[in-house]
């Protein structure tokens, strides 16, 4: 559950907000959002195969977005041709390409910025054993550098992230239990 | 288009008016769309603080957890079945206030040392346990009842048989664990701050019921006719044959039960009742909430209220008062910390058989603490300060 804590901390309200401008009310976003982290609990297993996480997440939220506005479709079909406009303004927002990079460029800024002080490699290390759950010594072989290494830069991680993470740096230790 | 009026549009402030006029506009071109499109995307990316400063994640995150538990428990709901085949292992927790009483059960005996492991026999009589010595007790027909060899203690099983249950009770001071053998091959580990009150032979037709205030491990030797039912203050574990622990310190606010393999059932009345009982899955938490008695299910990591057997210290999302609770258990000391920030923060870590020099040294060096150690008291105490 950890790792999957963390996501959420780390992502769920600024998804949130996203889905909120897709959306236009903070209770269907609230929803949309949910829903993507199950998903994401659900597919658990893949989520290591992920390049950019938040370029991930982003495509998800947009989808779930789709599916909703395709659901509020059909329900007012017949009932009001106005509104039926007004979710193909949303509709088009969200597939606009353009627009979508000035979000998502916007995501991963705010979620770098609490890490993006650490050390390239250090930050590379955290990022592989948080996100892509791997083993110390997993990362040791993909990143070609010894296991001392890579502990020496998720403690020194550590000892940054405190002053950008301070809650999430708890969940860290239990990192160090397993290396 | 006007700026001001599309972002009043992308606002929601625009009146009914205003905004025909920028949808009528917005659906006029291909290229009025993807102006639109900018200028929202833009306000979006600048507007993030908004949601962020009024987004209640620990809500939210609440709510998704308890999502992921009940997908979990749709796909495991198939399981179930073939996993009751199995010899069970499961975890219990529970909660209570018995330490504070804890006192008056030696408190009739001023020559018991504080920091003795005791057996309480069922006459009353209160006898220390040397953890490093052998030693063989008897009951009022002069027969060896149990025997303790080092730091466990076996019950006999071939005792004659008694119509009456008769009770012993094993108190496991701070700072110490201990093993205990019943009479039916189950086998208990006691950690530090417990106590466990069993019969001294289970009786033929009756369930096998034990009183735990504290934690413990159990392995429970299957008997599918006599049920192994666990009481603790206001929950009852029942199994037939399985591993689990039990823990029932009174900083907890929840009487906690995981489980790693099988199937157990709780039940808060006196009878159980199947119907009304909750069944855990494996690899979940219960936690009976002590002031409302409501079970809540969530998915865990088993190893984290398992590993003390091995001496491992852990502790998930508890505030460091807690914290500092079971170190003092753990380590036999005491602890000050007059800092109210620092007791209600809430950490999660995991300490494998260290020292409690190296768990104050990691918290120092991650968190702004500082700490004192005065030996000169009987009891070694520390004093942290933010």
């Amino acid at each position: 559950m950890t790792a999957h804590e963390t996501l959420f901390r780390l992502y769920y309200d600024k998804l949130l907000h996203i889905a909120k401008g897709y959306l236009g009310t903070i209770e269907d976003a609230e929803g949309v959002v949910q829903n993507v982290f199950l998903k994401i609990w659900e597919k658990k297993k893949n989520l290591g195969k992920i390049n950019n996480i938040s370029n991930y997440l982003h495509t998800m939220t947009k989808n779930a977005c789709l599916d909703l506005l395709k659901h509020q479709k059909v329900k007012i079909n017949f009932s009001n041709n106005y509104y039926e406009e007004r979710i193909a303004i949303k509709n088009q927002f969200i597939k606009d390409e353009a627009a979508s990079l000035v979000i998502e460029t916007e995501l991963e800024k705010r979620i770098t910025k609490a890490i993006d002080t650490l050390p390239e490699k250090c930050r590379r290390v955290f990022l592989k054993s948080r996100f892509e759950g791997l083993k110390h010594s997993e990362i040791a072989d993909v990143m070609h550098i010894s296991k001392r290494t890579v502990d020496n830069h998720i403690s020194n991680a550590l000892q940054h992230m405190k002053l950008h993470l301070k809650e999430y740096l708890t969940l860290f230790l239990i990192f160090l239990k397993n290396i | 288009m006007e700026t001001k009026k599309a972002l009043k549009y992308i606002k929601g402030t625009a009146s009914e008016k205003e905004v025909r006029e920028i949808e009528t506009w917005i659906n006029a071109s291909r290229d009025h769309a993807k102006k639109f499109n900018l200028l929202k995307a833009e306000y979006i990316a600048s507007t993030f603080d908004e949601t962020i400063n009024t987004a209640d994640t620990n809500q939210e995150l609440f709510k998704y957890k308890a999502n992921i538990e009940k997908s979990s428990k749709n796909k495991t709901k198939n399981l179930r079945l073939s996993i009751l085949k199995y010899a069970a292992i499961f975890i219990v927790i529970l909660g209570s206030s018995y330490l504070i009483v804890s006192g008056n059960f030696l408190g009739n005996n001023f020559e018991i040392p504080k920091d003795a492991i005791t057996l309480e026999l069922e006459n009353g009589e209160t006898k220390i346990i040397q953890e490093d010595g052998t030693a063989q007790f008897v009951d009022s027909k002069g027969n060896t009842i149990v025997t303790q060899k080092g730091n466990k203690l076996n019950y006999n099983n071939n005792i004659s048989n008694t119509e009456k249950l008769v009770y012993n009770t094993l108190t496991v001071p701070y700072g110490k664990r201990f093993n205990i053998v019943l009479s039916d091959n189950t086998h208990v580990t006691l950690n530090a701050g417990t106590s466990l009150k069993y019969p001294v032979k289970f009786i033929k037709g009756h369930n096998r019921e034990v009183h735990i205030n504290g934690e413990a491990f159990f392995d429970v030797t299957k008997d599918k006719d006599r049920p192994f039912v666990v009481k603790s203050s206001g929950l009852n574990v029942r199994v037939l044959g399985t591993k689990f622990n039990v823990s029932n310190y009174p900083e907890d606010i929840s009487t906690k039960t995981v489980l790693v393999e099988g199937s157990v059932s709780l039940y808060q009345e006196e009878i159980y009742k199947p119907k009304e009982a909750t069944l855990l899955t494996p690899g979940h938490l219960a936690s009976l909430n002590k002031s409302n008695k409501t079970i809540a299910l969530e998915k865990v990591d088993v190893s984290l209220y398992t590993s003390w057997i091995y001496g491992t210290i852990s502790f998930k999302h508890e505030p460091f008062k807690n914290i500092l609770k079971k170190l003092e258990r753990q380590y036999d000391i005491v602890i000050k910390c007059e800092s109210k920030e620092l007791n209600e923060t809430f950490f999660t870590a995991s300490f494998d058989n260290t020292s409690l020099e190296y768990i104050l040294k990691t918290f120092r060096n991650n968190y702004d603490i500082k700490f004192s150690v005065d030996d000169s008291t009987n009891k070694k105490t520390i004093t942290i300060n933010p």
